[in-house]
């Protein structure tokens, strides 16, 4: 019986613990949300953009791609696509 | 006779955009006026600029699928137009306004389709594809209009699906 109330007991402790750790992250987050995020998103925006018209530009014919031995084509297309998207 | 070229925009990785490329890559075979301009966009400015006529083949999304337009272009190198060139693809009217800014003087006509689909990696829509008869009949009439004649041998539909199985090695 005994261990059983410690093993609870150490499960409580464990909860308070991971609270107190949530409760220190969350001004971080809140800080990395409001100085970072502004910042970050022009930059990652504006990549995207820059990238699409790479793409756009540049890759204008899947190639020899079903010459190379041992490629899954359909996988690579799939890649090639999420990269569009 | 004016010097007069055809200029096929598009990339044909994005499905319905790459129908003025096929198009102009199939009639380039029979056709010595004929250019692919491809994707290239503000690349393919050096191959324009000795000419007076340009008929450029493209899409317009402001066309429902399938439709066929002609329409003269004026050029325009507008704030918003200019962005586009951030947009990815570059409209022939922009191409035009470049070409006006480099003190060229070109008649400039684009004929153009509806597309459906923009879909990365398919190929060209049912609807793009059987307008391209209505496009080079566009086409004839307006290369007749300067004494040019087009020749277009076999059939033009098959030509521009078998661009897009190439293109995507399907």
């Amino acid at each position: 019986m005994s261990s059983v109330r410690d093993l609870t007991e150490l499960l409580k402790a464990l909860r308070e613990v991971r609270s107190a750790i949530d409760q220190l992250l969350r001004p971080a987050e809140e800080l990395r949300n409001s100085l970072v995020e502004p910042v970050a998103k022009p930059i990652e925006d504006e990549f995207r953009k820059t990238l699409g018209s790479i793409l756009y530009n540049r890759l204008i014919d899947l190639g020899r791609a079903r010459e190379l031995p041992n490629v899954d084509l359909e996988g690579l297309k799939e890649r090639i696509k999420r990269h569009f998207s | 006779m004016e010097r007069l070229l055809v200029v096929g925009l598009g990339n044909p990785i994005y499905g319905d955009d790459g129908f003025g490329s096929c198009l102009a890559q199939y009639l380039s075979l029979f056709n010595p006026f004929v250019f692919d301009g491809n994707a290239h966009g503000i690349g393919i400015l050096g191959n324009l600029v000795d000419y007076d006529v340009l008929v450029f083949l493209d899409i317009d999304v402001k066309l429902p699928p399938g439709a066929v337009a002609v329409e003269r272009i004026e050029g325009s190198l507008t704030v918003p137009e200019t962005r586009l060139v951030d947009a990815h693809r570059m409209p022939p009217s922009l191409l035009v306004g470049y070409l006006r800014a480099m003190g060229k003087n070109p008649r400039a006509y684009l004929i153009a389709v509806g597309p459906k689909s923009l879909e990365p990696l398919a190929p060209a829509s049912r609807e793009v594809v059987e307008a391209a008869p209505l496009v080079v009949a566009e086409l004839r009439k307006k290369l007749a209009e300067f004494g040019y004649e087009l020749v277009v041998e076999g059939d033009v539909k098959k030509g521009i699906e078998e661009c897009y199985r190439r293109v995507l090695r399907t």
